[in-house]
């Protein structure tokens, strides 16, 4: 098979399969769909490997779709709706993967069908976000460590500080930095407290930083050192 | 309501008098590239001078080096594609001025959420306010996304328009050009009536683009006359649409009556 993309029947069919889902958590997902001639609009000439990698966390994913479309010499369709629903529902173990019981927790539709013309909440796309990701960094993927270690459907609160803002998140500088503070570089690992406080005061910070210093080349050392305080236990 | 910004940073705003942009045409599979003509201030002679381009959605962000205040640089066309920006939606622009000397980083001075001047799209005398992309519409021939942090896009679909001739043609213009006008006044008028006044939103400039292209002198009714306004963006209509001559580009000649 190879990978496709939904038209608006296919992705109003996905929808009604989230929403039947968060009233019976154990529905199984209509995998059935994604060959469904009549939900097609079209496909893509890259095959869609089977069996799919299970993907240890964000970054995984986003170099395995990269690579895949590299390879076939084809751009990955980042402004079609209906190519993020579909793959989606083609990992939807991963996106929202069943617990013990069987039941799964979707969370909200943004996360798995994109509002990819509003900025404000193409973000919350859980597939399409690490690839934008990605991409803005794939001169050096691990200077967006931060934002890419965690798994698919986990994205965590840290992750949204900064994506959600594109200043941030698009900014080598900052996103250096931010990897530098709040990942162990021994270990790979986000250090302990890396999130809830000190990631919302630090993504104030560098909105505030970024109207007053030219923070793309900035060096992340040199960059620590204009830091609260605050900040003392992570550098 | 003028809303009133405090500058505590001494960072000086760069204008459209200091830098314009233009876009290439665009050509189906290839990069667009730009030039760009500076005539900055001297700040500081050897302040860095920076060109970003970037866009929220999909997301995308590529800088260009064009030297020092004192010593400008023009790189070469190759080196200014927005190779980045692979589909057609173009970027907005970003020019910074940094210091090098004292404080190595701070910015002297910027713009930023420049449009470029797109020979794709509608212009106003200074810059382009509306850009156009292409992509599949689902049944529409044209849509606009009134959502985009750098202003409206307007949408027309890929099949319909393959060879993207349509905002070339006068019939497309005549027809869709002020209905567009009417949803983005609308939308600013109705929805968004604070950012009016906010000269760094694009809701400035179109606010002010019927009386700015077009001439339109009549004054904006003040905010608790709704119906006043409502009158209003339908007489700007109108008198963008006149002054476009419009029906006149539409009336069929008397060869196409035979």
């Amino acid at each position: 098979m190879n990978f496709r993309i939904f038209n608006a029947a296919g992705i109003l069919k996905f929808r009604e399969y989230l929403a039947r889902l968060r009233t019976n958590s154990t529905l199984t997902p209509p995998v059935g769909l994604l060959a469904d001639d009549e939900l097609i609009r079209e496909g893509i000439p890259v095959s869609f490997p089977d069996p799919v990698n299970t993907f240890s966390n964000r970054m995984e994913f986003a170099h395995w779709l990269y690579d895949l479309f590299s390879q076939a010499g084809i751009e990955i369709p980042r402004s079609e709706e209906g190519f993020w629903a579909w793959l989606s529902l083609a990992l939807f173990d991963q996106v929202a993967p069943p617990d013990s019981g069987g039941n799964r927790k979707p969370g909200a539709d943004a996360r798995h069908i994109p509002e990819l013309t509003n900025w404000r909440r193409r973000y919350r796309h859980l597939l399409a976000n690490p690839v934008d990701v990605f991409l803005l960094h794939r001169d050096d993927p691990s200077r967006a460590a931060v934002v890419l270690l965690n798994p698919l459907n986990k994205p965590g609160e840290l992750t949204e500080q900064f994506t959600a803002r594109f200043e941030l998140v698009s900014c080598p500088g900052t996103m250096a930095l931010a990897t530098r503070l709040y990942i162990d570089s021994r270990t790979g690992a986000r250090r302990l407290g890396a999130s809830g406080n000190s990631a919302r005061r630090l993504g104030k910070l560098m909105n505030q930083y970024t109207r007053t210093w030219d923070l793309p080349e900035i060096n992340p050392q040199t960059f620590a050192q204009i830091l609260p305080k605050e900040f003392d236990r992570f550098k | 309501m003028s809303i009133r910004r405090l500058n505590y940073t001494k960072r000086m705003k760069l204008t459209h008098d200091h830098v314009r942009i233009r876009l290439s045409p665009s050509v189906v599979g290839q990069p667009r590239g730009f030039e760009v003509d500076l005539a900055l201030p001297k700040l500081s002679p050897t302040g860095r001078v920076y060109v970003e381009a970037y866009r929220t959605s999909p997301a995308a962000r590529m800088r260009f080096d064009f030297g020092t205040v004192e010593k400008p640089i023009s790189p070469a066309a190759a080196a200014l594609l927005l190779t980045e920006f692979a589909d057609d939606i173009a970027p907005l622009f970003r020019v910074k001025i940094v210091d090098a000397a004292d404080q190595n980083g701070k910015l002297l001075a910027e713009a930023h959420q420049l449009k470029a001047l797109d020979p794709d799209e509608i212009s106003s005398p200074k810059s382009g306010i509306l850009r156009t992309a292409w992509r599949d519409n689902g049944g529409l021939v044209w849509d606009v996304d009134l959502n985009d942090e750098g202003g409206p896009i307007l949408y027309i679909d890929q099949t319909a328009d393959p060879h993207r001739d349509l905002p070339r043609r006068i019939e497309f213009r005549a027809l869709v050009y002020p209905e567009i006008i009417r949803k983005v006044l609308t939308e600013i008028i109705v929805n968004e009536p604070g950012s009016i006044e906010d000269t760094e939103r694009w809701h400035y400039k179109w606010i002010r683009f019927p009386r700015d292209t077009f001439g339109f002198a009549e004054a904006l009714p003040a905010p608790d006359d709704d119906e006043g306004r409502i009158d209003w963006i339908d007489a700007a209509v109108r008198h963008c649409s006149r002054k476009a001559d419009f029906v006149r580009a539409m009336t069929p000649t008397e060869v196409d009556e035979q």
